[in-house]
């Protein structure tokens, strides 16, 4: 059976007919065809690299139904860097500086996290970083240059003016 | 993998609607009916396909359901929690964080940032698994559940609700509504306290404590419960009444901690053996009773 869904994704209003088993990130990267948020553990919600902001807090899209974000504001990694010029999201420039990934999987639901923590904590400590990022494994880094991309982004962020700052964080 | 086609789905915005969906007979006998909340242990249960649901009721849309505010019966001197209230929710308010330190640091305690984010607290009373770190900080806040049906509406204390690992005094067509926990008294403090094996990961075993003191410094009330047993929250009676009465002094509270592990009813599992979940209790019931206890005289959060 499937059911008419529509939500926001990075701004733009998706509407699709949904199987009612279908989970957020079966929807955003099969429907939406947004394929940058990945499944990585299948149905455990381990591994955190679907991670996405849906109405304002990181959640793990496999571990929500897309019918249950009918209505919802989602902000997927797609929905970072600037639609108008292309350029990179503060976050996702500190990443490249600092070779915060390798394989590169994990990386969109780090950035996610790292959103979600940097959106509400301007001057995060290393303990808080390493908190806000629990939810997401890494298997190649070892995880020291992610706190290193995250402690850079925090840093720009905190360098730029308040509407600059706030145009970062659209969700 | 994906989960077997549910073959309703249904999201009332009123609780009196929800109970109507799941009052039906038809609906409530064998395991044919889901009931959603945050969704952080049945989503992987259906997906794993452990478990499979024909009709899917989700009860995120139901704003009754939410909020943090004083009982409204002013008799009654508790907080009032609404089931749907997520663990960022207990986590962020200073109400709890406050008066009931043990539900805050429980609910920072579980998972991560996301899981956080999405999971209640109705939703890990009602799932009562035995790695719930929730359930027993309710249990030492001396908590009281309000279940509602179509036909009645009837409270417990959180001690009765849970009757072991998974089993509830939930009935057919009944959910929880919402949490009460009594306000505590001025020189009061509560603290949980766990062991994971990996960083906030599910408690091997996981103590909560909650103490009043008389103006002297001597523990008037003690409520201890420990999480990761198979019993359920594991209530430590011999300790509260050996705590009861005296100070709250290092080597005494490690004395009755260790007479407590000694007596509580641990098992062997992959994640640890018996007498490993006994050390680990003297340890940690020890540290929750004493950060309680500082708690309540005033330093620290």
């Amino acid at each position: 059976m499937t059911t008419k869904v529509t939500m926001t994704i990075n701004g733009k209003p998706v509407t699709e007919e949904v199987p009612l088993r279908a989970t957020l990130v079966d929807f955003v990267r099969d429907q939406a065809g947004l394929t940058g948020s990945h499944v990585g553990c299948t149905f455990e919600g381990r591994c955190g690299a679907c991670t996405m902001i849906v109405d304002g807090h990181s959640v793990k899209s496999c571990l929500m139904f897309a019918v249950q974000a009918d209505g919802a504001d989602v902000r997927t990694v797609e929905g970072l860097a600037s639609p108008v010029d292309t350029v990179m999201h503060p976050i996702q420039e500190a990443f490249w500086e600092k070779h915060g990934l390798q394989c590169g999987f994990c990386t969109p639901g780090m950035v996610m996290s790292a959103y979600e923590l940097l959106k509400n904590e301007a001057n995060p400590t290393e303990e808080q970083i390493r908190a806000a990022l629990v939810g997401n494994l890494c298997r190649c880094t070892g995880y020291q240059h992610i706190v290193e991309s995250v402690q850079l982004a925090a840093e720009r962020l905190r360098e730029m003016s308040t509407e600059q700052r706030m145009s970062c964080f659209p969700s | 993998m994906y989960a077997v086609e549910p073959r309703e789905y249904l999201a009332p915005v009123t609780l009196d609607d929800a109970l109507s969906a799941i009052a039906g007979s038809d609906r409530v006998n064998g395991s044919t009916l889901g009931v959603l909340a945050g969704g952080q242990s049945l989503v992987p249960l259906l997906r794993s396909r452990q478990h499979k649901v024909d009709i899917l009721v989700d009860l995120n849309r139901i704003a009754e359901l939410g909020g943090i505010e004083p009982a409204p019966d002013a008799q009654d001197r508790s907080l009032r929690l609404g089931a749907m209230v997520r663990y960022r929710e207990l986590a962020d308010s200073s109400d709890v964080r406050e008066r009931f330190t043990a539900l805050s640091d429980a609910a920072l305690s579980v998972g991560d940032v996301q899981v956080r984010n999405r999971g209640t607290l109705g939703g890990s009373l009602a799932f009562a698994d035995t790695t719930a770190d929730v359930p027993a900080a309710v249990a030492a806040l001396r908590g009281d559940v309000i279940l509602a049906s179509r036909d009645r509406r009837r409270r417990m204390p959180v001690d009765d609700f849970i009757r072991s690992a998974r089993i509830t005094a939930l009935e057919p067509g009944e959910l929880i509504a919402e949490v009460l926990l009594p306000e505590p008294t001025a020189r009061s403090g509560s603290a949980y306290t766990k062991f994971g094996i990996t960083t906030n990961g599910r408690p091997v075993v996981g103590v909560a404590a909650a103490v009043a003191l008389d103006d002297a410094g001597t523990c008037m009330d003690a409520s201890v419960v420990v999480s990761g047993l198979r019993t359920g929250p594991w209530r430590a009676t011999t300790a509260q009444a050996r705590l009861v009465g005296g100070r709250l002094d290092p080597e005494a509270v490690a004395r009755i901690a260790q007479a407590a592990a000694a007596e509580a009813p641990v098992h062997t599992d992959l994640r640890g053996s018996a007498e490993y979940r006994r050390a680990l209790i003297a340890t940690y019931l020890r540290r929750a009773v004493l950060s309680a206890a500082v708690r309540a005289s005033g330093g620290g959060k």
